[in-house]
């Protein structure tokens, strides 16, 4: 697929990625307005906030206290400090009963901790059962946005991938035949997993439940009908009781989807008994993962967050690039955030920040209120902080300068315009519609990822003064 | 960061109250927002006939609890079966849901797998709030039910192109019975 995002290639379709998410992203716009007529929105942010404020300021006892719940209902608890003993662990438990099934229902935390390719590399299939992930899965790809796994494909790739998976042709236009073929090839994998693994939306400290919400119903047969559970969730994502969690269960949903309830929420507490003909063990793995190292920072409030993707629908970076161009699991706003604050070493995620206008819709957006802008912004100052760009610095200061006066913004629009114009008309006249997909060098490293408009002859300033006679 | 404020308490509502409509209207004008269907009778025995009726001669996993038993003809395990036959113990006026305990005699794979459902619930268990219906469902106890399970409507997916389908690894058509309370 093509990767050039802001003006749609010639003699191209327009990617698959950027009409899907503009048409999601208007939708959320939609849905968004219509939870703001259901609640006080602010008084409700604004609560919402406390109770995830409260939960990672006082982490390591709420922790303490969930952890002490769920052994007395009957369930383990394991601590993992790294991605990699997360997955470790989870692989450990599989192999030490024997597991060939997995049901894995959507975790953006088990993307993060790389979980498909730990269980590959032993041996344990484990099989992706929401839609979207399945789908993303058997095309060997990866998820896109933490909602709306397959966001950036069509309906006629799913068709085909579909067709070639059944040896039967499906039509594109009929989504609810393409659902019905996953939903049986997966329902098969729900009878027969011996295991099921989850995330988990949110921890109740005070009775060491796990709530898990989600619209299609794979979350509660993964946690239902293998023999053992394995739920694995970040420490961050602990409440202190219900009455906070009775909150964040309607603003999640709210904020995700406009309504005040997913199709299904499903409260786990400890293994199966009673009666209950449930797992008869429950593991819950608690993830670390540089999370503790945040707790403190300047950083803290991106812990509060909530996963509801509001923050990648809001951000025009994200509607026109999707989440495979940030590189990491937590993509958009929050992750560009979120990956390099858990990572703070690497140079890999350094860039993250930038990929933001700093227009702030996503800060606006966050149903907890993480002011994500003034985030990127701390990330970027620290970025350039640890590896400074002179010459760069030296030549925004110059830039500046110039610009501050209108004389000097005066002079250099117009040698710009004059300078360069040709060059650069000439590209855009071959493309036949002003947009120009390679700019002259020393400008073409831009361009390779980006159509840009040719500068105009003649600077708009001196076009109004023109009018104006 | 606020240093260990005591819990607000929530405002109980999600939304204005609708004028002139009772717990259990609202409830249902929420429930019907998410494609679920909701039928109302005098009595229990009413609420019985209406559920065989519906189930007609489809075959159904059931759970054990009294007001179910006697109105399937034809018993299959859940796997197999077109219908599922349970009884909620709440639903929420504010959100839309519908609740339940699994526990002895309320097998977990009798309330997700079969594709049609019917619910028998007694007007009682209608509540304002969802931090009622978790208190209604023991969420608060010590220890909790092993499993809670709320619904809002049939299970959907928008996960190809946006496209809403309903029914993808849930039930995808649910009717529930709300029935008077007992007098």
């Amino acid at each position: 697929m093509s990767h050039r995002v802001l003006h749609p290639p010639r003699a191209e379709p327009a990617p698959a990625i950027t009409v899907n998410l503009h048409r999601a992203a208007g939708n959320w716009a939609a849905k968004r307005a219509s939870a703001r007529q259901l609640v006080d929105w602010e008084a409700w942010r604004e609560e919402a906030r406390r109770v995830r404020a409260d939960a990672v300021a006082h982490l390591p006892e709420l922790i303490e206290r969930l952890e002490e719940r769920v052994r007395a209902a009957g369930g383990e608890v394991h601590h993992a400090a790294t991605a990699e003993e997360a997955a470790a662990i989870i692989v450990g438990l599989c192999r030490a009963r024997g597991t060939r099934s997995v049901a894995k229902a959507k975790s953006m935390t088990a993307e993060e901790i790389g979980l498909n390719e730990a269980l590959e590399l032993a041996g344990v299939e484990a099989v992706e059962t929401d839609l979207g992930e399945y789908i993303v899965q058997q095309l060997g790809d990866r998820p896109s946005h933490i909602l709306a796994p397959a966001v950036h494909l069509s309906a006629a790739q799913v068709a085909e991938l579909f067709g070639r998976l059944s040896g039967e042709a499906f039509d594109p236009e009929d989504t609810a035949a393409l659902v019905a073929y996953a939903r049986g090839v997966l329902r098969e994998r729900f009878l027969t997993a011996d295991v099921g693994i989850t995330g988990v939306n949110m921890a109740v400290a005070e009775t060491g439940s796990l709530v898990l919400i989600e619209s299609e119903g794979n979350i509660r047969l993964s946690a239902s009908l293998p023999r053992t559970h394995i739920a694995l969730m970040g420490i961050e994502k602990v409440v202190r009781d219900w009455t906070g969690a009775a909150h964040l269960m309607q603003m999640l949903p709210l904020a995700s989807h406009g309504r005040p309830a997913a199709a299904s929420t499903s409260i786990v507490t400890g293994p199966a008994r009673d009666g209950d003909d449930g797992p008869g063990e429950l593991h819950l793995v608690l993830l670390d993962a540089g999370r503790s190292a945040i707790r403190g920072t300047d950083l803290e409030e991106a812990l509060q967050c909530i996963r509801c993707g509001a923050c990648l629908y809001a951000c025009p970076v994200y509607r026109q690039v999707g989440g495979h161009a940030y590189g990491s699991s937590y993509s958009g706003p929050i992750g560009a955030v979120i990956t390099p604050a858990l990572e703070r070493s690497s140079p890999e995620t350094a860039q993250l920040p930038w990929m933001s206008s700093l227009c702030g819709a996503c800060a606006e957006a966050c149903p907890v209120k993480i002011p994500l802008d003034d985030q990127l912004v701390t990330l970027r100052a620290a970025a350039q902080a640890r590896d400074p760009h002179r010459g760069e610095a030296a030549l925004f200061e110059a830039w500046a300068r110039l610009w501050s006066r209108p004389a000097g913004y005066r002079a250099t629009a117009r040698t710009a315009g004059k300078a360069l114009g040709p060059l650069w008309r000439k590209a855009a006249r071959a493309s036949g519609d002003g947009w120009t997909a390679r700019a002259p060098f020393p400008f073409d490293g831009w361009t390779s990822t980006r159509d840009v408009r040719s500068p105009a002859g003649e600077p708009f300033h001196e076009r109004w003064s023109k009018r104006r006679g | 960061m606020d240093e260990a404020s005591p819990p607000v308490p929530l405002e109980g509502r999600a939304a204005q109250p609708r004028p002139g409509l009772d717990l259990v209207d609202e409830w249902r004008a929420r429930w019907e927002e998410l494609d679920g269907r909701a039928h109302r009778a005098e009595s229990l025995e009413e609420a019985r006939a209406m559920a065989r009726e519906m189930i007609g001669a489809a075959t159904v996993a059931r759970w054990h609890d009294a007001p179910l038993e006697d109105i399937a003809q034809a018993q299959a395990p859940a796997p197999e079966a077109e219908v599922s036959l349970l009884v909620a113990d709440v639903a929420v006026a504010d959100t839309g849901q519908v609740g339940w305990a699994h526990g002895a005699g309320r097998p977990r794979g009798a309330g997700v797998l079969p594709s049609r459902q019917v619910i028998l619930l007694c007007e009682d268990g209608v509540v304002a709030s969802l931090a009622d219906g978790l208190t209604r469902l023991g969420a608060t106890a010590a220890p909790p039910p092993s499993s809670l399970v709320l619904i809002a409507g049939p299970s959907r997916t928008a996960d190809i192109e946006q496209r809403v389908i309903r029914g993808v690894h849930a039930p995808r058509e649910i009717d529930v019975i709300v029935y008077g309370g007992i007098e």
